[in-house]
């Protein structure tokens, strides 16, 4: 015996099924995407036009308060503050002229006396002329110099008898860049 | 039903093509019009105007601090001024020579500036004047590479001038050595820039030469007071000056060597004015 399937469709299950139709079928979703892409397109420009409308408010509202900024008080400060780096950077760079009198004291050999002794803190260099007996005692000051390690270079400049038949002689001496004169 | 075919293709190739060709780009773009990019400009001008809100308030406290007329303030004003204060460098140089107990045969002042290619630690013990490097990205243009910097560094140096005394003293050894140690510790901004003591070529009354204290020396000194021009710079640069950023001086330096500051000063005075005759004494 054969079996017939005597139920019917409902008219509410025919609407629903239609509907799965519709949004299964490729137009709905094609009409979806676009509208969804068209929405982003839309978003898009009109948060991009808030944004450089909130930013040009910005550089506006920062241009009016740098004009607003008190010039003279600026400078004022800038300049205080250079003049009181300077004050201390000065007090402790300065060359000392009592380090470098200590120094070439220290490292006079006796016997020599010296006739004259000058300091360049520009140059960072002495030069002394001394007499002394004999020129063994000249080479001995050159030697005392090179040996102290406070110089880079030390050389005789002149050299000669005076009319007491003692030895006189210049030296120029020019100090290390790290020796602290100050 | 073909058209229907084809719709599906199209919408995907529109889509695609809105997606790749704009809301990408704009969303996640490099340049200066992507959302990316404003986004980045916004959160930057926000700080800039934080900062300069910041700035502002302590622009505020730091004036008041150089207007209170604080003895730290007036010492560094004084130490190192905006304008040549002959008068202050002959008392004080006239002061140490006396009370080192050194003769001042001579006293010569001249002017000087420096040059844009001095090395203001070499001649004055000063810091050279530096540009402030206005950073790229701020608000303000500044075609500014680092050689246009260094041009302007140098032209900054030649606001800072000096008197440069050349004196010429006799005295001992000892006294000397005195009067110069004194004078590298007086309270004007100064540098001992040279020195010669020799023997001096004192002859003695009948004429004979060499005749005399074997001990009396000539000293001969080069010694510069710095005094730097008030800044007149354009505030665009100043701006970034990192001394804007804190709310009040650092004196700890200073506070250190007050004494010597101070001590080692004074103020010249006019003394008594007004003769009828100005030829006679």
């Amino acid at each position: 015996m054969v079996d017939i399937n005597l139920h019917q469709a409902s008219e509410s299950d025919l609407r629903i099924n239609k509907r799965k139709s519709v949004v299964k079928s490729g137009s709905f979703i094609s009409f979806a995407l676009l509208f969804f892409i068209l929405v982003l397109y839309g978003i898009t420009i009109l948060y991009q036009s808030s944004l450089n409308k909130k930013n040009s408010n910005l550089i506006l509202e920062k241009q009016q308060a740098l004009n607003s900024f008190d010039s003279l008080a600026i400078n004022k400060i800038a300049d205080f503050q250079y003049r009181a780096e300077n004050v201390s950077f000065n007090l402790n760079n300065k060359k000392n002229p009592e380090s470098t009198l200590s120094l070439i004291e220290k490292f006079v050999v006796k016997g020599t006396i010296l006739n004259s002794l000058s300091y360049d803190s520009t140059k960072n260099s002495i030069e002394i002329e001394a007499v002394a007996d004999s020129f063994r005692l000249a080479a001995n000051q050159i030697l005392s110099f090179k040996k102290s390690d406070l110089f880079s270079d030390v050389k005789i400049v002149e050299s000669g008898r005076n009319k007491d038949n003692q030895a006189v002689f210049k030296i120029e001496a020019d100090f290390k860049n790290d020796i602290s004169l100050k | 039903m073909k058209l229907k075919f084809l719709l599906m293709p199209v919408s995907v190739l529109i889509a695609l093509i809105l997606i790749i060709w704009y809301i990408y780009p704009t969303w996640f773009g490099l340049d200066t019009t992507s959302i990316k990019t404003i986004r980045g400009e916004i959160i930057k001008n926000q700080k800039d105007l934080s900062d300069i809100e910041n700035k502002k308030s302590n622009i505020i406290s730091l004036t008041q601090s150089i207007n209170s007329g604080s003895e730290i303030v007036n010492m560094v004003m004084n130490y190192y001024p905006t304008s040549r204060r002959d008068e202050d460098v002959i008392t004080n140089i006239n002061n140490i020579a006396f009370g080192e107990g050194v003769y001042l045969e001579d006293m010569d002042i001249t002017y000087e500036k420096m040059d844009g290619t001095d090395d203001p630690i070499k001649i004055m013990a000063l810091k050279p004047i530096e540009k402030i490097v206005v950073p790229s990205d701020s608000a303000v243009v500044v075609a500014d590479p680092a050689q246009i910097v260094e041009q302007e560094s140098l032209a900054l140096n030649s606001k800072i001038n000096f008197v440069d005394a050349n004196l010429v003293v006799n005295g001992t050894y000892d006294q000397i050595r005195r009067f110069l140690i004194s004078l590298n510790k007086m309270g004007l901004l100064n540098n001992v820039q040279s020195f010669t003591i020799s023997k001096n070529d004192v002859k003695a009354t009948d004429g004979k030469e060499g005749v005399g204290n074997p001990d009396l020396l000539k000293g001969e000194v080069s010694i510069g007071f710095g005094y730097a021009d008030s800044s007149k710079e354009d505030v665009s640069s100043l701006l970034y000056s990192p001394v804007l950023t804190k709310s009040d001086f650092n004196y700890f330096d200073i506070e250190k060597n007050k004494t010597l500051l101070v001590d080692n000063y004074q103020r010249s005075d006019v003394g008594d004015t007004g003769l009828a005759n100005p030829f006679i004494p």
